[in-house]
């Protein structure tokens, strides 16, 4: 059976200035179906970065990113298109909710280019189930950050998908909150959806079946 | 919510923006809805004039036919005249079945006024089946008929009579015409032996008008009349045709202007959409993010365009619509002829093509703001941040 995610020798490096930064540095590893992986490490360690290359809005310098055993170096837009909207579901660490949709219009969003229907009814009991059902019609700029993470996830779970890319989805949560995001996170991988989360959470880490240790861009520990 | 939505929404965003743009196309297509309107009501509006002249040919004499022929629709003076004595021939030929002699001449009046007058004889209300005349044709040799325009300027009616300092006669009037809409309106209707004596023109004539019985056989009758000696014929319908001539430079600077409006209406179109999908640059790049192909964008920032045009066009038609009336005065002033009867005309055909215009060309001018949003791309969207 394919791996969920596979990655060989994957480095992407940045500019800054003169400098050449690897924020990514020849990373290798992968992810079985169904299983609950945290990623970890200190601020500017490659986490997002690694998150992006295999949520296929980023691409790698070199090495290969595999979803489902399908290299993503090798697609195209049109190939790209098709695993972000079906494959993946994304909480980015920025959210990036649009400004004019209301929360429940975000969390549909992936549905309508998906052409999935009307995802309406289920996008409201997505919202439910992170505690947003009053905040429904509000805009992201009536939502306080914790509020626009859980819509973010939200939107994220929308089209149903094997594969949550998850950027510290409790990062601006309180411990109640974000207490309820893992017991949904852990309900949903129960159910069948690989996870693979970054945090900064020790405690949070420990709940996932596995964690990955970030340090400049390699893989420092696994376990 | 679907794509269409999401267009809609980022229109309302920006609703003044939006409304001055529309504003805009609404007026190009105001402009385009007249003058398409313009372009087909004219020839009916000018056909209909020479059918309610009935007059089907005008017989003249050597010299500008032409000119006589519109003469008989305007008024002025020519040196040349058609000896009466031809008359005869000319009622005799065949498949003619009215002709009427005419005189015409025009007479400065009081200030800038000119008064126009029509010397006719009793054929004449025969080729004017369509007039309603109040009171009677000539009943003596000073008698006066008034076009309805003359009757009200004048402001004289059956019985009254009427005195013209400038010829030193006076008439009584006999009858007044029923508003035509045509030129027949301003006209002062004369007994034709009578212009003769006071215009000294004894046994001269204008032209004759001449009624067919036949209009298909217009050209074997004209060919038959050329046989007559002096006699020079010229169809209502090349008349037309003169006429049409005549306005063809008119209405290619109109569609001059036309095409002007139409290029600013795309030019602000164009500005204000790709103006709004360069501040969404980032937003296009999410909706990639979360599974947006480029398709989708392009028909999300099209659909966009569209509307606005369609907002535009059909707010133009509207104003064109209740606009009308100006239209026709515009229009009216810059045609070296303009017939009486409204010329601006609205059918279907031409709102459905104003539309359709409107639309197209909007939609060619958001062909490249889409294709624009479309390369928004998800990696400058997460990491511009
Ligand atoms: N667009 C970019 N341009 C230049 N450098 C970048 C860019 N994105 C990330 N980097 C650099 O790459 C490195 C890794 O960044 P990344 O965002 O992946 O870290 P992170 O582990 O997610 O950090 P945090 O915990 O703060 O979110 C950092 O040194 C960062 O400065
Ligand atoms: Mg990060």
């Amino acid at each position: 059976m394919n791996n969920m995610i596979e990655l060989s020798t994957v480095t992407r490096s940045y500019h800054r200035g003169c400098e050449r930064i690897r924020a990514v540095n020849e990373v290798t590893f992968s992810v079985a179906p169904g299983e609950f992986v945290a990623i970890v490490g200190p601020s500017g360690s490659g986490k997002t970065t690694l998150l992006n290359l295999i949520g296929c809005v980023d691409k790698p310098d070199s090495g290969i990113v595999k979803i489902e055993g399908e290299a993503t170096n090798d697609l195209d837009e049109a190939g790209l298109t098709r695993i972000r909207a079906r494959k993946i579901g994304f909480v980015f660490q920025q959210f990036f909710l649009l400004p004019t949709l209301t929360a429940l219009e975000n969390v549909q969003l992936p549905a309508v280019f998906l052409r999935n229907g009307d995802r309406s009814a289920r996008a409201t009991e997505l919202l439910d189930r992170v505690g947003l059902s009053s905040r429904g019609y509000h805009l992201p700029s009536q939502l306080s950050g914790g509020e626009m993470q859980r819509v973010s996830i939200a939107r994220a779970l929308i089209n149903e998908p094997k594969l949550l890319l998850a950027d510290e989805p409790t990062g601006s949560l309180d411990s109640a909150n974000a207490d309820i995001i893992l017991a949904t996170l852990r309900h949903l991988n129960a159910a069948g959806l690989t996870i693979l989360m970054v945090t900064h959470n020790a405690e949070l880490a420990a709940k996932a079946g596995r964690i990955i240790a970030l340090k400049d861009g390699q893989i420092i520990a696994s376990a | 919510m679907n794509l269409l939505t999401l267009s809609l929404k980022d229109l309302r965003r920006r609703r003044t923006r939006s409304a001055l743009t529309v504003a805009g196309v609404a007026l190009a297509a105001a402009t385009l809805f007249s003058l398409l309107s313009f372009n087909s009501g004219y020839r009916l509006a000018l056909q209909k004039e020479m059918s309610d002249s009935g007059i089907h040919m005008f017989v003249s004499t050597e010299g500008c036919p032409m000119e006589a022929a519109s003469l008989s629709l305007h008024g002025g003076e020519i040196p040349k005249f058609l000896p009466e004595e031809r008359v005869p021939a000319i009622r005799a030929a065949p498949n003619v079945r009215a002709a009427t002699s005419i005189l015409i001449f025009s007479v400065p009046g009081e200030g800038k006024r000119v008064d126009l007058f029509y010397g006719a004889d009793d054929e004449f209300p025969k080729l004017k089946p369509h007039w309603k005349l109040q009171g009677s044709w000539f009943t003596n040799e000073q008698s006066i008929v008034l076009g309805a325009e003359a009757a009200r300027v004048e402001k004289r009616t059956v019985g009254d009579k009427v005195f013209f300092p400038e010829l030193e006669a006076e008439f009584t009037v006999s009858g007044v015409l029923e508003r035509t809409g045509s030129e027949d309106d301003g006209w002062f209707y004369i007994p034709l032996k009578t212009a003769q004596r006071l215009f000294k023109k004894e046994g001269k004539l204008t032209g004759v008008g001449v009624n067919v019985a036949n209009v298909e056989r217009i050209q074997q009758t004209k060919e038959a009349l050329e046989q007559i000696p002096d006699a020079y014929v010229v169809t209502a319908q090349q008349m037309m045709e003169q006429i049409l001539k005549l306005i063809g430079s008119s209405k290619t600077l109109m569609f001059a202007v036309l095409g002007i409006a139409l290029a600013i209406a795309v030019l602000g179109v164009l500005n204000t959409v790709l103006m709004s999908v360069m501040e969404k640059l980032r937003e296009f790049g999410y909706m990639r993010c979360v599974g947006a192909s480029p398709l989708d964008i392009f028909k999300i920032v099209l659909t966009e365009t569209v509307t606005l045009c369609l907002l535009g066009g059909a707010l133009g038609v509207i104003v064109g619509a209740l606009g009308s009336s100006v239209a026709d005065q515009l229009i009216r002033q810059v045609l070296p002829y303009a017939p009486a009867g409204k010329m601006v005309v609205f059918d279907a055909t031409m709102l459905v093509l104003t539309l359709v215009v409107t639309v197209g060309i909007g939609a060619l001018a958001g062909l490249y703001p889409s294709w624009k949003a479309s390369h928004a791309s998800p990696m400058e969207a997460i990491h511009n941040e």
